[in-house]
């Protein structure tokens, strides 16, 4: 008597032991300990959806890689000739090209990585009706992806400095952190373009012409000192101001940023991509019945 | 200390009538919050005074390890959707459930495939999708190839596959799943008589290693031979669970209600 209630006892603690993971499937949202655990559980779905996106792009292409660098190369050699011949912006003594494209490369990065991660749900919609997985994993990976055509872009832009006989110093160091930024930036905003893209659908329609009203907003053409002082705060409030001026600033000489505008890009950044995640979570539950 | 591996309780879900699945634009949701105040004077018509279905409802039953149960009903009685909650594609409305033990589900097979992807990166592709682990996966690479019958064709993209080749990969990869649960939705329906025979073989062998598994099939033949207890569905309720013939019976028996 006594033996087999220690064996059935025995074999309670074995069993509630067992490895297997205990789902609640409930109306309620997932907590957010069990979202995160299954975020770092499914991380390998990440690099494949990534490896796949990649390939499939590169493969299908006449041009593959090459089309990283044709858009900000040609916008380039448009604001060239426009501001830097034409109407001849002050550049701080820096050749326009090199200017323009230091600013260049972050935002179309930032553009790119907007436009893949706005359109990542609806287009998926094969799998998010049919699999389980994180759903936060789709916009991860387009803001990602970008990064992949960002760093060849990037390549090029070293490549441009060479030729101009511009020489980087010790801002470059820098340049990380203010890459981690703009990804961060990327992918708040990613997060709450994509969930607010599956409910109205003209979100993605309306974001070319967004994106390029924001282009004029921010210095990448022109620097911020061509803004009169009296609206400089005012347009130091733009978060990609910081980023982008940061960006020249870690490149070339004789580029200033301010430590305001800098300021506003990493509290922006941050609360983007706090409050991106948390709106994103709560509509998840119900992309598989909107999309 | 139980040792059931799904428990559900009152679980129910609950769809809009009519509601424009995300097709809504700025401008539709402006011109809904204008007419709002419109609507209490009735002098905008409102479409439906009800306009929820449930889809489930109050369905509430227990599977122990190594269970094998088939789910039955007619069109709409809401088998699908039960097994979208379960694989927690879907939220429920209500009610809940506790599953022990990893989910794998074949609800429609060749998820994640993408035509311009050769057969052999699909496999790995709509495996770690479903679940399964690279290391899982090259483990069982030749079974999957071998149950598949696409050897020739695994270095090809798979848009030259015919959609037979299609899904049978397909199949063989979500046949190959080693999760301990196993959600399957009328997936067999589409496969011919002798692709079929080795699916039902399979699935009989993979319950026989002590998965619990759910299946949704309309063919009273896949049911009968692999399952030893059937739940059946009816307008989202549970009219029975029970044995197998004596579900199937009563199944018949409604159907030929239904139809005189």
């Amino acid at each position: 008597m006594q033996e087999s209630k220690v064996l059935s006892q025995t074999l309670a603690v074995a069993f509630e032991q067992a490895p297997w993971p205990e789902t609640l499937i409930q109306p309620a949202r997932d907590g957010l300990s069990q979202y995160v655990r299954e975020l770092r559980q499914y991380s390998s779905l990440i690099y494949l959806l990534l490896w796949r996106d990649i390939k499939l792009r590169y493969q299908q292409t006449l041009i593959g890689a090459t089309w990283a660098i044709l858009q900000p190369l040609f916008t380039m050699i448009i604001f060239n000739v426009l501001f830097g011949r034409l109407v001849k912006v002050p550049t701080g003594g820096q050749p326009y090209p090199v200017f323009a494209l230091s600013a260049l490369v972050p935002w179309t990065y930032f553009v790119h990585a907007l436009t893949l991660s706005t359109k990542c749900l609806l287009q998926h919609h094969d799998l998010l009706t049919k699999v389980y997985f994180p759903r936060l994993i789709l916009p991860l990976v387009a803001v990602l992806e970008a990064a992949v055509d960002f760093l060849i872009a990037f390549v090029l832009l070293l490549l441009m400095m060479l030729c101009y006989g511009v020489a980087p110093n010790w801002h470059l160091l820098m340049l990380p952190p203010l890459v981690l930024l703009l990804v961060i930036t990327a992918l708040g905003a990613g997060l709450w373009l994509a969930a607010l893209n599956l409910k109205y659908r003209d979100v993605m329609n309306a974001l070319p012409f967004m994106t390029q009203l924001l282009l004029f907003m921010t210095p990448v053409a022109y620097p911020s000192s061509l803004i009169p002082e009296a609206w400089r705060t005012v347009y130091a409030l733009n978060p990609l101001a910081g980023v982008m001026e940061g960006f020249r600033w870690a490149l070339l000489e004789n580029a200033e940023v301010s430590g305001f505008s800098l300021a506003i890009s990493i509290l922006a950044g941050v609360a983007l991509l706090v409050s991106g995640f948390f709106f994103f979570r709560s509509q998840e539950d119900y992309f598989a019945d909107e999309v | 200390m139980n040792d059931f591996v799904i428990e559900i309780e009152g679980l129910g879900k609950r769809f809009k009538l009519g509601q424009r699945r995300g097709s809504v634009n700025l401008r539709g949701a402006l011109e809904g919050i204008l007419r709002r105040p419109f609507r209490h004077l009735k002098l905008v018509p409102e479409p439906n005074s009800n306009p929820y279905v449930w889809a489930l409802k109050e369905v509430s039953f227990s599977l122990r390890q190594g269970d094998v149960m088939g789910l039955i009903g007619g069109n709409g009685a809401g088998k699908s959707v039960l097994l979208k909650i379960l694989a927690r594609i879907t939220k429920p409305t209500e009610g809940r459930a506790l599953v022990r033990g990893r989910i794998g589900a074949m609800l429609e097979v060749g998820a994640g495939f993408h035509p311009e992807l050769t057969g052999r990166e699909n496999i790995y592709l709509s495996g770690t999708i479903l679940g399964m682990s690279p290391a899982s996966i090259s483990r069982q690479f030749d079974e999957i190839v071998s149950f598949s019958g696409v050897e020739r064709f695994l270095y090809t993209p798979i848009k030259h596959y015919s959609s037979g080749m299609r899904m049978r990969l397909a199949f063989a990869v979500a046949a190959h799943l080693d999760t301990q649960i196993l959600l399957v939705d009328e997936v067999l329906s589409v496969a011919d008589d002798a692709f079929r025979e080795m699916c039902i073989t399979k699935l009989k062998q993979t319950a026989e290693t002590g998965k619990t598994i759910m299946i949704v099939s309309h063919d009273p033949s896949v049911i009968e031979r692999l399952c030893h207890r059937a739940l059946l569905l009816a307008n989202g309720r549970v009219m029975m669970d029970d044995t197998v013939p004596r579900v199937m019976r009563k199944y018949l028996e409604e159907d030929k209600r239904a139809a005189s």
